[in-house]
């Protein structure tokens, strides 16, 4: 099958720019659980389409604000989460929770600011959307509706299984050296998992059993979709894992023995270890050769206080984390392999996701072609 | 000098900690025919044999050590510890006869004192705490409860370190450090400032790790 993409797509800063601004400057991008942000003043901080942004619960509402003073453009957050008041770290702006400027120390004496620049001063807010307990932002000035970019089965899906996170998660960001959508395909392409994971994440999908496991085979591929709203499904899958005692006091989502994968495009892989464990792992653009892997994991929510929960989900990430870095050794090889004149890729039916992925891709970066 | 006490000391444990331990049970004091000795194979099967295991014992009769590795931030340890204190067992505090615990130093129950280790004066270290062999506090250090300090790492005055730390071996926490709770160190350092609880820095990891939500980057809402 014909590939959607070129080598240049991977590596060719001009592209990086183009995909920024048109892709998550235009799109609704998955940036933090809400969970992460349920009290009153507390906050993320993330960086999408080259722009800081902060996401805030002011007054129980969440909200996002680009993450910059209008005074000098200070950032008002550093942190990646925490709970405080919108207030300028460098001159103290006080902002009220619609992004407005509260109070400005000294503003008369050492400002002077007419009515109409005091009115203007204020932070740019973007648009928020949550599915459940998952929060999105789009940056855009008109941005489309998020049933565009994701159907309504699979938003009542979301909002379903994220209905079962616990309140408490553990967050790391991996820095990678390897284009993002090498990491996105990587995970639509699920033919990679004997040999990339023999030891890892194989034997749980092996321990099923092959009547079974063939079930989740199709008899025949479909035509590549080039659709937004066709880039993001879900997938369940059967699996077998350890049983533990905290399994017991948690409220599992869906059906015992299932692993649930959620691919959101542009770049969001949400999936599920049997309803008992949520992963959400996001490939953030850092440049065309570089990537952040963010990993937010969470249980499901017990029915009884806990003690071991860090443990558990330190333990989990720490498998996750592991998975991850099988794939990182090979994508960083691969990355480092293109070059301008790199040979196209030969793609099989079953890859008609990852040729789908690459339509829709160019078709939000207006069939831009690499130099 | 021998312990005089006439109870019967129960080592129930699984790990390197145990193994040391039941090596060398003269160095601390430990009369081998008044010690009786449980091995877990798996630390999966603490949590389901404990209760068991214990039931066996009277806390009128017998002392009890836990020495369970640094598994889970040490709620596998803890699983042990926690069950026995609730049944009235008084739990040892072992100190190895080469190691030196400075004046005013305060041991609290089901701590272990590895070979070598040098504890500095004014140090506290609380329940179910094991420091590994030649590791060095230096003066003024407070350690929380259910920790794992592992061998030859070094905490500088007056740091502090939260309950369920981790520390792997070789670490170095300058003056003045504090962790929060739940915190894993695994590379070597030198570490200083605060680190927040939920703060997990794997050996080989690229980044760190953090807890987030209540009681990790914002409180937890009052209970209504």
């Amino acid at each position: 099958m014909k590939p959607a993409l070129e080598v240049g797509h991977y590596i060719q800063p001009e592209i990086f720019e183009q995909e920024q601004a048109r892709l998550f400057g235009r799109l609704w991008i998955f940036a933090c659980l809400r969970t992460a942000i349920a009290a009153e003043n507390a906050f993320a901080t993330r960086r999408i389409g080259g722009r800081l942004v902060l996401i805030q619960n002011s007054g129980g509402r969440i909200r996002a604000f680009e993450n910059s003073c209008p005074h000098r453009l200070m950032p008002l957050q550093t942190a990646a989460f925490g709970q405080a008041r919108m207030v300028c770290p460098y001159h103290g702006w006080v902002f009220d929770s619609m992004g407005k400027v509260k109070s400005i120390p000294k503003e008369q004496s050492l400002y002077a600011f007419s009515q109409e620049e005091r009115d203007a001063l204020c932070l740019r807010e973007y648009a928020v959307e949550t599915l459940g307990e998952l929060v999105f932002v789009n940056l855009g000035e008109n941005p489309i509706s998020i049933t565009e970019q994701f159907a309504p089965s699979l938003i009542e899906r979301l909002e379903a299984i994220s209905s079962h996170f616990s309140d408490v998660a553990v967050h790391t960001e991996i820095p990678v050296r390897y284009n993002w959508k090498l990491n996105f395909e990587n995970v639509l392409d699920h033919q990679h998992v004997p040999y990339v994971h023999p030891r890892t994440f194989l034997p749980l999908m092996r321990s099923v059993s092959e009547d079974k496991a063939r079930e989740s085979e199709p008899s025949q591929y479909p035509t590549p979709s080039d659709l937004l709203i066709d880039q993001s499904w879900a997938s369940t899958s059967p699996i077998k894992i350890e049983p533990w005692p905290w399994h017991a006091q948690v409220d599992r989502y869906g059906p015992e023995g299932t692993y649930h994968n959620h691919f959101l495009f542009p770049n969001v892989n949400f999936i599920s270890v049997d309803g008992l464990v949520f992963l959400i792992q996001q490939f953030e653009p850092v440049s065309a050769s570089e990537t952040r892997v963010i990993f937010t994991l969470c249980a499901a929510r017990s029915r009884v206080r806990m003690p071991a929960l860090p443990a558990i989900l330190r333990g989990h990430l720490k498998g996750e984390v592991e998975v991850l870095m099988e794939d990182v050794h090979y994508l960083e090889s691969l990355q480092a392999a293109l070059h301008a004149h790199s040979p196209a890729v030969h793609h099989g039916q079953y890859e008609h996701r990852l040729v789908g992925f690459g339509q829709a891709y160019l078709r939000w970066m207006e069939a831009v072609k690499p130099c | 000098m021998l312990n005089a006490d006439p109870r019967v000391l129960c080592l129930i444990g699984c790990g390197s900690v145990y193994e040391a331990l039941i090596d060398d049970l003269f160095a601390y004091g430990l009369d081998p025919t008044k010690v009786l000795s449980h091995r877990f194979d798996r630390v999966a099967d603490i949590a389901a044999q404990a209760e068991l295991l214990l039931a066996q014992w009277s806390p009128q009769r017998h002392e009890l050590f836990v020495a369970v590795d640094a598994n889970a931030l040490n709620h596998a340890r803890l699983e042990l510890y926690g069950r026995a204190r609730l049944l009235g067992f008084r739990m040892q505090t072992l100190v190895h006869s080469s190691s030196i615990v400075g004046p005013r130093g305060k041991l609290a129950d089901n701590v272990w004192i590895g070979p070598g280790a040098v504890i500095g004066p004014s140090c506290q270290i609380a329940s179910n705490t094991l420091i590994g062999a030649g590791v060095r506090l230096d003066a003024d250090v407070r350690i929380a409860a259910h920790g794992w300090i592992g061998p030859g790492t070094r905490i500088g005055r007056h740091a502090r370190l939260g309950s369920h730390a981790v520390l792997g071996a070789d670490v170095v926490l300058q003056e003045y450090t504090e962790l929060g709770r739940h915190v894993l160190l695994e590379q070597s350092g030198p570490w200083h400032g605060v680190l927040d609880s939920g703060t997990f820095w794997e050996a080989r990891a690229r980044s760190e790790a953090c807890m987030i939500g209540p009681g990790y980057t914002f409180e937890r809402k009052a209970q209504s």
